[in-house]
């Protein structure tokens, strides 16, 4: 054999990874070849220093960084729970409401009187009931009014102004989270769509960042690529802000 | 808890029990910092990267489909590397032209003093897939077999390209 092919096996030899005939076959080799002894030698010493390397421990700020951000995606994650249970809460109420409803509506009808005022009526109710949750000062509440304007359709102007108020002023980005992705229900109207743009050039919170940039992808707004390419040159932007805005604007461009 | 397997914690953080998540946060930051420290050379980007690995396992929960944990995590922080690596490229380029130059002097002046520095500028002239293996293999003690699942190739072929990369560092580290 070379000392070449020899010496290729080396680090298998001192890792004692070699079958019994190959390394047989190094060490008779070794007995007669001063070349590959010297080669072995400086191989043995600098895997030493190699092996003495010993692990650095990072700083604190890691440790409360992780905590934040871990704090921070439970938050996020935490109000859809309630959402859920809420609106099943809400759906069956509304099943039974709507069954009253209609024997309600049966027997008045059966008295030749017109029910159609009312159900109009229930339908205002239910919107002054959202806009007042919306502005409500607990932020559990108003993310619960968020989420109940999911119900409502786009003629419902009042309601969809109601949320673009919220994307743009509310304090709490959870509050400003669940708005965005609600309207993104709402992105046939071009106000929907100027108000997502908007919110992401102003919006400071990253989460609230990436999920604009997510849903503005989606809904394929090409006129968001500027921004997004600003947010990709600000020094500022986080580094995981930049890679959601590197993941969607291909699907822009 | 603390008894858990990092797989069945992993599964139930996936599930949405994502408190958990600090247990292998305790576990593996430690080693997960100091793969980016050997291969940025730089500790402020290694808490950052870090950091990001455990963004990566909360977004991409989902894609975890129950295989060897360290294998899956170490794949996401591979990736988060290579972005990293691309975008600052051209940046780095510069920065190793100086780099040349500085441990030039110091080899000079300290006489081979700190070795452990030593060997740090020696593993930042290889190439990132050669400094990789080695830092996965020699100091992180990953198995090939399992590198070899990390990095999508044969486990012949990274004990092969391994062994080169550290004759490769050897004659690196004696030259300068």
């Amino acid at each position: 054999m070379k000392c070449n092919d020899i010496q290729h096996k080396f680090t298998g030899f001192l890792d004692k990874s070699l079958t019994e005939v190959a390394n047989s076959e190094i060490k008779k080799h070794l007995k007669s070849c001063t070349n590959c002894n010297q080669e072995l030698e400086e191989l043995k010493s600098f895997l030493a220093v190699l092996d003495s390397q010993e692990m650095e421990t990072p700083s604190a700020n890691l440790r409360s960084n992780f905590n934040k951000m871990l704090a921070q995606e439970i938050e996020t994650v935490t109000p859809k729970v309630i959402q859920l249970k809420l609106q099943q809460d809400w759906k069956s109420y509304l099943k039974i409401a709507a069954s009253i409803v209609i024997i309600i509506g049966a027997f008045l009808f059966g008295k030749h009187q017109s029910n159609i005022p009312q159900i109009v009526s229930i339908k205002n109710e239910n919107q002054e009931e959202v806009l007042a949750l919306l502005e409500n000062s607990s932020a559990s509440k108003r993310i619960l009014g968020v989420s109940d304007a999911e119900e409502f359709t786009k003629k419902d102007t009042k309601i969809i102004e109601a949320l673009i108020n919220r994307l743009f002023f509310d304090k709490n980005a959870n509050v400003r989270l669940a708005a965005a992705e609600t309207l993104s229900k709402f992105s046939s109207e071009i106000i929907v769509r100027d108000a997502l743009i908007k919110s992401l050039e102003t919006d400071e919170n990253s989460t609230v960042q990436i999920e604009l940039i997510r849903i503005l992808a989606k809904i394929q707004e090409k006129r968001a690529i500027e921004s997004m390419q600003k947010l990709l040159k600000n020094e500022e932007t986080p580094q995981f802000v930049k890679q959601q805005v590197e993941l969607n604007l291909p699907n822009l461009l | 808890m603390k008894h858990l397997t990092d797989e069945e914690i992993m599964l139930q953080i996936a599930d949405g029990k994502l408190d958990l998540l600090t247990i292998l946060f305790n576990r593996y930051h430690v080693r997960i910092y100091n793969f980016f420290n050997k291969m940025t050379h730089n500790k402020m980007v290694s808490e950052d990267l870090t950091q990001d690995v455990f963004l990566k396992i909360i977004k991409y929960k989902a894609s975890y489909k129950n295989g060897n944990f360290a294998a899956w995590v170490y794949t996401i922080a591979r990736n988060i590397f290579s972005t990293h690596y691309q975008k600052t490229k051209k940046q780095r380029a510069n920065e190793i032209g100086d780099d040349l130059l500085k441990s030039d002097e110091t080899t000079v002046s300290e006489n081979r003093e700190d070795e452990l520095d030593h060997l740090q500028k020696a593993l930042q002239k290889l190439k990132s897939s050669e400094r990789e293996l080695i830092v996965m293999h020699r100091f992180q003690e990953i198995k090939y077999d399992q590198i070899a699942q990390i990095i999508g190739s044969s486990e012949n072929a990274v004990k092969v390209k391994t062994h080169r990369a550290i004759k490769k560092l050897k004659e690196i580290y004696f030259q300068i």
